[in-house]
């Protein structure tokens, strides 16, 4: 997982902080982000000559393989630090940005070594502009209007709906400077697997810079202790829906306080994968089909709705804020939850908190099996957490701009890596006898610079405190990432979705949460469905296939 | 108080407890109005100029900072995009208006909205009221402070704090359905009720901010003169009597005020108390305008359809406004503005 | 001060007896009855419980550490082995020390600043037929009804040049149409004899207001006050829009721990969910402040001073 150990992130394309809450997590992450192109583009065969060539590196030994097809490499320690970056990027510039800061604001560059430290290495200045990813749809848009474009953007996906639009108008097309082999320029930015540039592909063009994250979010996780009790070594060996669902009804007890599930919004992403619901939308000869019209979702609701009824929820509990959620899980309230797999590492990520609450508890990412005894299906629905545009410049500017990129997308295993991620040696971090940085504990706040959200490496699953996290993790995304679909519409625009999309989907959503509650039912689930073909699905759809065809 | 003084002036020797609120009205009477009207304009301007001086700064405030900014609101007629500006964004007339007036979840959205500020307006507005009155009755200095300064602290905490504390108490796996079952009682889920949601909002805005909503009121029963209560004590009137007739007419021009004040924002409810607890009980019960905004346009990008929305609210606060300041001239207060009448 | 208070005429009583005798009672009130006391009495403590328990158990929480918290339930009320770890996060670094010093300077400057302006224009709209006076009680009445929107507000704030500047978190919301009213509201209500009588000594309007009313004032405007200084105090948003985070006031930078614990479902998670003490630390961090300010503003809050002051 990502190398670096403090709080850092949260979740993506959020727009408000409570607006997360409510947000169609029956439909999956997708749902919120307008897809990539415009109407009139083709983007989803992109072509060679427009994806930049992938070139691995050479000789970073791993413990665990890493694959071209995106299963991330796992260390157990860091490797010999190597420099990554010969020359400095810029040239006394001073570059503007706006990102994502998850947690507290850096310390101000003057009293930040560290920053000064990276300035100083990249031969020039980055004046970031930073916002939580709840503020950043105002901030950013109010820098817009106010006519103030910064030399390199974030976008998350919820802050500009025409997209599409907007590249057009003021972004950079990278296509000359990165496409097919002129990425070999910049060997950082070349050595990001192909499945995290074909997110970037906007209007037949390449225009902006992955930040790459592990492609999936996982299944969730479950308490291996309880599931062990109840004569279950691993999720994956569950048979199908019935001995699932026999599983749960013996891991609940509510005399006990226990149950088996119990996630905000019921965390149905777990049963999607069990169920094979297509990831937002499913592609068959051209013609698509949104999630919600399968037989598979509405399975998962009726399957849902069938264990809310006989008590394998705990009551109420889809209107949990996350930490109510993360605290019945921790203090063993529930067996199963839906969380992203990057909760999974880090201080407080579940493989510490729960031993940390009982030493009994062992938590492990779950692994989904099929309902009718076939495979599972997941979802790549973490390929990148963020792109990031480049406004329009002269080319100098952008050579100097992508230099820089190149810069903050040093590796895993390099000098620069280190100085980004934990500062300076001696003063922000020290090694210790196994060769892993171990930050300072006064310094934590000179490397909270959001450098790693202006552009990033592919990343590893990296914890130099436990190998069985970096085991259970790496082994997760092996078996996880094979059995994953991609939203076949993530690259292609319908105008419709981007400005509507949301609103449209949201009687479905409520309609599939009253239903598992109780308070509806699955004609009623049916009916909002139609209603959404009615009001705009439909336009959605045929947009969508436009674009897919064209 | 500011009772036109006009329409009531009673002769001052009616300081009498039960007639307080006339004598109230007759202190303001020593204003001369009908006098100042004679002189010219130039000679008022004149004579007005230090409070005019006085004015200004906060005139300019408003005119900077809300009124030329107001000019914005011009998006609700806009298919605004940030980029393109004021000017280059697609005019769409009143789409925006036409689409939310011919959407159902709009006029859900609008009765949920009606009921839960219907509610608060029954339910919670009286509680600080009542609470200042109890805060105030009270003799020893020691407990009003320590109760005082106790009671204003909830305000402070978060609604997703307070939130997740009621589903705790209240919530399926609660302390309260627990004590329930055990003594025999069938089982009420507060947190997941539809019927029970707006109550369940007006307990936990009550148990937020009641205590806060005092502030105002116990400076409003400071300014009451304690001179009135001794004589209607003198006079033979009970605790209840001067309660009724002194301590309620004292404050009654703030209570007025500050009802009128929430007639206008009452299409606002608390935006993140609702959008967290509204998965529990589904949009039915749980949408109301602020959140029908947010799904209905924000999470689109569509900064037209907030503005239309919040421009149709404003409207409507503002006919609230100006007709129970009308009714509160009618009832002889003088709300937030003194009637033509009284000029 | 009132002549019959009976303070002047309760000597020597023990702490219980004036307690329960009220050691403000004026001597022409009667003793309340036992069972009016006792209802009162019990009201009192099921309110403060209400009122105390949340925040005790907040403080109670913030102190525990994640495994407490989540054995129960979210809420701990008595943490068994207390822990200052969240704290310690939240102020390693010196961020947040260094934002408090600017909040404090912010917010005493801003809360000035603003009762001077609000005082000033409500006590010009006492005058009823005032020039334009109708006008532009009007003008305020209306901010409170329609919001201008957040990009024109902020370009306004960049055409004036504050972008980044202390003056960009406190002019754009110098003052509250709410509180002008009610302060013009408490000046009309009060005795305007007293006033007139002045004017006819040869007063002017600004020395009425200095010498006058500004004294007798002292419990709306504490009152007002405490309204804009919690108000610049918890305020984030116009930090977040014009200022860059080296500038933040605590708000905001409290906020962005809060929203670490925030986001939910519809998306992967960026890392884990931190401790949900420090969620709590964010609520007793920010309540300090107000904690320590109440009591001396507590002092305005006293009966009779209007009444003392015009008789006395």
């Amino acid at each position: 997982m990502t190398a670096v150990t403090r709080p850092t992130g949260v979740s993506r394309r959020s727009f408000l902080s409570v607006a997360s809450l409510g947000a169609l997590t029956l439909f999956g992450a997708g749902a919120l982000t307008g897809c990539g192109t415009k109407t009139e583009y083709a983007a989803s065969n992109a072509d060679s000559a427009l994806l930049p060539k992938y070139t691995p590196f050479k000789g970073l030994p791993s413990d665990l393989p890493g694959t071209a097809e995106g299963i991330p490499a796992g260390f157990y320690k860091y490797p010999k630090p190597f420099k990554s970056v010969e020359k400095a990027p810029l040239n006394g510039t001073i570059i503007t940005a706006i990102t994502n800061i998850f947690g507290p604001p850096p310390n101000a560059r003057d009293k930040n070594t560290a920053w000064q430290a990276v300035e100083k290495r990249l031969g020039g200045k980055v004046d970031i502009s930073a916002v939580s990813s709840d503020d950043y749809a105002t901030k950013f848009n109010t820098m817009v209007a106010g006519g103030d474009l910064p030399d390199m953007m974030l976008n998350d996906g919820a802050a500009i709906p025409n997209i599409v639009e907007f590249l057009e108008a003021k972004c950079a097309d990278l296509t000359p400077h990165l496409g097919g082999d002129k990425i070999s320029d910049y060997p950082n930015l070349a050595a990001i697997p192909e499945i995290f540039w074909k997110d970037t592909v906007q209007a037949g063009k390449l225009y902006s810079l992955p930040i790459p994250r592990n492609l999936t979010g996982g299944s969730g996780f479950y308490n291996a202790t309880f599931l062990e009790k109840v004569g279950v070594k691993n999720t994956a060996e569950i048979k199908d829906k019935d001995d699932f669902y026999n599983v749960l009804k013996e891991l609940t007890n509510p005399s006990a306080n226990q149950w088996a599930l119990g996630s905000t919004k019921f965390g149905l992403t777990m049963l999607h994968h069990i169920f094979r619901t297509p990831n937002v939308w499913r592609e068959s000869g051209g013609k698509m089909t949104r999630s919600f019209e399968t037989e598979e979702y509405l399975a998962v609701i009726e399957y849902a709705a069938k264990l809310y009824k006989d008590g394998l929820y705990v009551p109420g509990s889809e209107g949990w804020t996350k930490s109510q959620m993360v605290n019945a899980f921790i203090g063993g309230k529930v067996a199963m939850i839906y969380d992203g797999l990057p909760a999974f590492t880090g201080p407080t990520g579940y493989a510490r908190s729960l031993p940390g609450a009982n030493k009994d508890y062992k938590a492990a990412p779950f692994i989904p099996f099929g309902h009718d005894g076939g495979k599972a299906q997941t979802w790549l629905d973490n390929i990148n957490v963020a792109t990031v545009m480049l406004k329009k410049n002269d080319d100098a500017k952008l050579k100097e701009v992508l230099g820089l990129a190149n810069f903050l997308a040093s590796p895993f295993g390099s000098e620069e890596y280190l100085l980004l991620n934990y500062g300076v040696e001696g003063q922000d971090y020290t090694m210790n006898a196994d060769g892993n940085p171990i930050a300072s504990e006064n310094a934590l706040l000179n490397t909270t610079v959001p450098w790693k959200y202006l552009a990033a490496p592919q990343q590893v699953v990296f914890d130099p405190t436990s190998k069985t996290t970096v085991d259970l993790l790496h082994d997760a995304y092996s078996k996880l990432i094979p059995l994953g679909v991609t939203n076949p519409c993530e690259t292609l625009f319908s105008p419709k979705d981007a400005t509507e999309g949301n609103k449209l989907g949201q009687p479905v959503s409520d309609a599939a949460t009253a239903a598992i509650a109780g308070r509806g039912t699955i004609d009623q689930l049916k009916t909002a469905i139609a209603d959404w073909k009615k009001n705009g699905g439909d336009v959605i759809r045929s947009e969508y296939e436009a674009a897919f065809a064209a | 108080m500011s009772i036109s003084s006009q329409t009531l002036a009673p002769p001052k020797e009616e300081r009498t407890p039960a007639g307080n609120k006339r004598v109230r009205a007759s202190k303001r009477k020593g204003k001369p109005a009908p006098e100042y009207r004679q002189v010219s304009f130039m000679a008022r301007l004149r004579r007005d100029k230090v409070m005019l001086a006085l004015v200004l700064p906060g005139v300019a405030y408003f005119v900077l900072f809300h009124y030329v900014p107001l000019a914005g609101n011009i998006i609700a007629f806009l298919d605004y995009k940030p980029y393109l500006g004021f000017v280059d964004s697609v005019w769409v007339g009143f789409d925006n208006f036409s689409a939310m007036f011919s959407d159902a979840a709009f006029w859900g959205a609008l009765r949920n909205t009606l009921v839960i500020t219907g509610l608060q307006l029954v339910l919670f507005f009286p509680v600080p009221i009542a609470l200042s009155l109890l805060l105030n009755s009270i003799m020893s200095k020691r407990i009003r402070k320590f109760v005082q300064s106790v009671v204003y602290l909830p305000h402070f905490i978060g609604w997703v704090i307070i939130v997740a504390v009621f589903s705790e108490i209240l919530g399926a796996t609660g302390i309260v359905p627990h004590l329930l079952d055990s003594a025999g009682l069938p089982r009420f889920d507060a947190m997941t009720t539809p019927e029970f949601f707006p109550f369940l909002v007006t307990i936990q805005s009550i148990w937020k901010d009641a205590g806060w909503g005092t502030i105002i009121f116990l400076a409003a029963l400071m300014n009451v003169d304690q001179e009135l209560y001794e004589a209607a004590a003198v006079d033979g009137a009970g605790p209840w009597q001067r309660m009724k007739n002194i301590t309620i007419p004292g404050i009654m021009p703030i209570i007025i005020l500050l009802l009128i004040l929430n007639l206008g924002s009452i299409l606002s409810v608390g935006f993140e108390q609702i959008v967290l607890q509204r998965d529990n009980v589904g949009p039915g019960a749980g949408e109301v305008l602020d959140t029908y905004v947010y799904f209905h346009g924000i999470q689109d990008g569509q900064w037209g359809t907030a503005a239309a929305v919040g421009l149709v609210k404003g409207i409507i606060g503002l006919f609230l406004v100006l007709g129970s300041n009308k009714l509160a001239h009618m009832f002889g207060q003088e709300g937030i503005y003194s009637s033509d009448k009284t000029k | 001060m009132t002549r019959l208070s009976s303070t002047a005429v309760a000597p020597r009583l023990s702490i219980r007896d004036r307690i329960r005798r009220g050691n403000e009672r004026p001597v022409w009130m009667e003793k309340p009855k036992p069972t009016t006391q006792v209802v009162k009495a019990v009201a009192l403590i099921v309110i403060c419980f209400l009122a105390i328990y949340p925040l005790f158990a907040v403080l109670a929480t913030s102190l525990s550490s994640q495994a407490e918290i989540a054995a129960n339930n979210g809420l701990v009320v008595f943490p068994k082995a207390p822990t200052l770890d969240a704290y310690r996060t939240i102020f390693s670094g010196g961020v947040v020390t260094d934002a408090l010093v600017r909040s404090l300077l912010i917010t005493v400057i801003g809360t000035t600043l603003s009762i001077a302006v609000t005082v000033a224009m409500a006590y010009g709209l006492t005058r009823r037929d005032l020039v334009g006076g109708k006008f532009f009680l009007m003008l305020a009445l209306f901010t409170m009804l329609f919001s201008p929107g957040i990009i024109p507000s902020f370009l306004m704030v960049k055409e004036m040049g504050l972008m980044n500047s202390y003056a960009a978190l406190v002019l754009p919301t110098l003052m509250s149409a709410f509180n002008l009213v009610v302060v013009r509201s408490f000046f009309m209500n009060m005795p305007q004899e007293l006033f007139e009588a002045a004017k006819i000594d040869g007063a002017g309007d600004f020395r009425i207001l200095i010498q006058m009313v500004l004294p007798l004032s002292k419990g709306v405007i504490a009152v007002v006050g405490l309204f804009y200084g919690v108000g610049y105090w918890n305020a984030f948003f116009n930090a977040m829009l014009y200022m860059d985070s080296d500038k933040w006031p605590l708000s905001m930078i409290l906020r962005q721990y809060v929203l670490l614990g925030q986001p939910m479902g519809d998306a992967v998670a960026e890392i884990a969910v931190p401790s949900q003490a420090i969620q709590m630390a964010v609520v007793v961090v920010s309540l300090i402040p107000v904690v320590i300010v109440f009591p001396f503003l507590q002092k305005f809050f006293t009966k009779g001073v209007l009444t003392g002051a015009i008789k006395g």
